[in-house]
């Protein structure tokens, strides 16, 4: 990404994150930012999850996705991992870097290996 | 200290007022179209016994077609287990709608219309069986259930 | 030459797309009744569709991303919902309707009851789906589909619609008390016509076939040629019907009576080449409709998808559509009929399809994705009247349900 470049709020939030090896992981559901001591809002993460997707629905529905979900699907990606910003998100590892990239792989590990023909290794 | 920052879209506000004006507007044209409905409409007991004739009709077609080697016998079998289905009940129906001319003529068309729902559970497929009694039951009970509804 | 089989296939698969349990049902109900004149109301829906499909295969070629990804990223998360949950909620009943045509189908080719063989058609479906490439899945069926030009083969061999026929296609004979019932089969129609489910699975289509800028003349000739010919199939099953249902006083209230058209013309062979067709449409539109909602889901939620992958390349696509699929399939065993569950879903659908119309206006003049592709003029003003169209059905949809007795 570019130093002087400009990007709004909408070419991060819900956009697609696509790693390295080109696999589709999530969309960014939320942003988080830290106040700094000069005033400036610095923005630090991406979040990924169904607790942030509840509050933007419905600020109110946070606590309860809160209480059932206890943070177990949300995820953190630091906005540095962001290696350029098109249509999608490109971001700088491969899946398995990531947290939210083994979501896939427990599927196939507790769900469709159990199924004949479902391609896995 | 951690803020996060959640974003709204601009366009969701204009769409927000869109779906209240929309909403509104179904409620009117529901109430409206449900007042003036009476003349666009016929009696439940037209209607039941027009669809009840409509599918003896097809019944006694399809028995017809069957028996003249112009649908196969696995066809018209297929095909009996929809009007079956179709006609289950069509006797009560009839009794209890709205808007039948007398309770005797809804009696009878309930009792024809139970006479050949049998017909339909039990089509007579083979040359062995009296299908012309068949037929002729369900084009009987087809052409006056089709008559009382104004047809 | 490698076009030209691009474009033909693209127009099976159209045909096969807009032809289903639904156009058949009303076709079949919308000609024995009132003759030809309904067949305005195919026409109106046919142009309609053309419109949306044109769009969205432009916009998932010069883009690079669907309607459903498009939805998400431009209009936030929350409006995303909406037409998600329309769409799970029409594509379940229009599922267990299209299920129950294949069972249909099946069994008025085998004798075995439609109830009996409901199982097998949902399996079957499900394995197609999980394991067949997707040129397979766009190409099979429409194949078989080709069987529905012999509805006009019926026609011409019955000797075309006699002369009082005629004067209906432009002056309906609508009988006292029967206006509620004509125009909620109108309703119907275009319910069951402008399906988004075809929208969003032929721009994820667009995408499986990595369709380019350059594309964009097979999308042209595929979107008007492609849903013209199957309009004129479904047209063809209504003239069929009010030549053949409409004198015998039959209503076309159940699949099987739909096809004493084409065996009133072919004997035999009629019976079994509509089948046949309600088959190939009905087995079509249920991995059309699967595959639609696994497609709305993935993209806007970020998973990955492909019906080109295996299924352990895309695990959540694939866990969404099984489990879609069960819950389909349990409607559909719940033995309701599969004509009236459709009338049910294409009323549900005419109810909610502004909801998944209105971000076509948006997204199709966005230059971000469309750079310089984005709507013209005439397109916008098509589109809005599209949308007008659908939300006028939309008021009206419930209310002609309610006065009509539910078709």
């Amino acid at each position: 990404m570019g130093e002087d470049e400009l990007y709004l709020m909408r070419d991060v939030v819900d956009e697609q994150l696509q790693t390295r090896d080109g696999r589709d992981i999530a969309r960014v559901a939320d942003v988080e930012g830290q106040w700094h001591a000069d005033g400036t809002l610095v923005l630090s993460d991406m979040i990924v999850g169904p607790q942030a997707l509840a509050a933007r629905v419905w600020g109110r529905l946070e606590p309860l996705a809160r209480f059932l979900l206890r943070d177990r699907f949300e995820h953190r990606i630091p906005l540095e991992e962001i290696a350029a910003i098109e249509l999608d998100l490109c971001l700088k590892r491969d899946a398995s870097a990531y947290d939210v990239g083994q979501a896939d792989a427990w599927v196939v590990e507790h769900i469709l290996r159990f199924i004949p023909g479902n391609g896995s290794r | 200290m951690r803020v996060t920052i959640q974003q709204e879209r601009t366009g969701i506000n204009r769409a927000r007022s869109v779906r209240t004006a929309v909403g509104r507007s179904i409620l009117f044209v529901s109430l409206a179209v449900l007042a003036t409905g009476c003349q666009m409409t016929q009696s439940p007991f037209v209607r039941v016994t027009g669809e009840t004739g409509a599918e003896l009709a097809a019944a006694a077609t399809t028995l017809q077609y069957a028996h003249e080697g112009q649908l196969t016998h696995l066809y018209a079998q297929a095909a009996f287990e929809g009007y079956a289905s179709a006609l289950t009940g069509a006797d009560q129906e009839i009794i209890a709608a709205e808007g039948a001319p007398s309770q005797e003529l809804a009696r009878r068309l309930a009792d024809l219309s139970r006479e050949a729902a049998a017909v339909a559970e039990q089509p007579c497929l083979t040359a062995s069986c009296n299908w012309q009694g068949q037929l002729t039951l369900l084009r009987q009970a087809s052409a006056e259930l089709i008559e009382a509804a104004g047809g | 030459m490698k076009n030209v089989l691009a474009i033909a296939l693209g127009i099976l698969t159209a045909i096969g797309g807009f032809v289903d349990v639904g156009a058949v049902a009303t076709a079949g109900q919308a000609g024995a009744k009132f003759g030809l004149g309904l067949v305005w109301a195919m026409l109106l829906g046919t142009l309609a569709i053309m419109l949306l499909v044109e769009m969205s295969g432009r916009l998932a070629a010069v883009s690079g991303h669907t309607y459903a990804e498009a939805i998400r990223e431009r209009f936030g998360f929350k409006f995303y919902l909406l037409p998600l949950t329309s769409e799970l909620i029409a594509n379940v009943i229009m599922l267990a309707a299209e299920i129950g045509g294949v069972a249909v189908a099946l069994s008025l080719l085998t004798g075995v009851s439609w109830h009996l063989l409901y199982p097998a058609a949902a399996l079957l479906v499900w394995v197609t789906v999980w394991r067949a490439p997707f040129s397979l899945i766009e190409n099979g069926p429409a194949l078989l589909g080709l069987i529905t030009l012999s509805f006009w083969f019926a026609i011409v061999r019955l000797g075309g619609p006699p002369g009082p026929l005629v004067p209906t296609l432009w002056s309906p004979s609508v009988g006292h008390g029967e206006l509620a019932e004509y125009l909620y089969l109108a309703a119907a129609i275009l319910g069951a016509v402008i399906s988004p489910y075809l929208v969003f699975f032929y721009s994820s289509g667009a995408r499986e076939e990595k369709w380019t800028k350059r594309s964009e003349g097979i999308n042209l000739v595929t979107a008007i040629v492609g849903m013209g010919f199957g309009s004129i199939t479904a047209i063809g099953l209504i003239v069929l019907s009010a030549m053949v249902l409409g004198p015998m006083g039959i209503g076309g209230g159940t699949l099987g009576e739909i096809g004493l058209g084409m065996a009133a013309a072919l004997g035999r062979v009629g019976g079994v080449l509509f089948a046949i067709a309600l088959f190939a449409t009905c087995f079509g539109a249920s991995l059309e409709v699967v595959l639609s909602v696994g497609y709305n889901l993935s993209q806007g939620l970020g998973w990955e998808w492909g019906e080109e992958k295996l299924p352990a390349e895309a695990p959540r696509f694939n866990l969404a559509m099984i489990v879609f699929l069960l819950i389909a399939s349990g409607i559909g065993m719940l033995g309701i009929d599969p004509i009236q569950l459709t009338l049910y879903g294409a009323t549900f659908t005419a109810l909610v399809l502004p909801i998944s119309l209105f971000p076509f206006l948006v997204i199709m003049n966005d230059s971000a994705y469309l750079e310089d592709q984005t709507n013209g003029r005439f397109t916008n003003i098509a589109t809005l009247a599209v949308l007008i169209l659908a939300s006028v059905v939309a008021l009206v949809a419930i209310p002609l349900l309610i006065l009509s007795g539910g078709g």
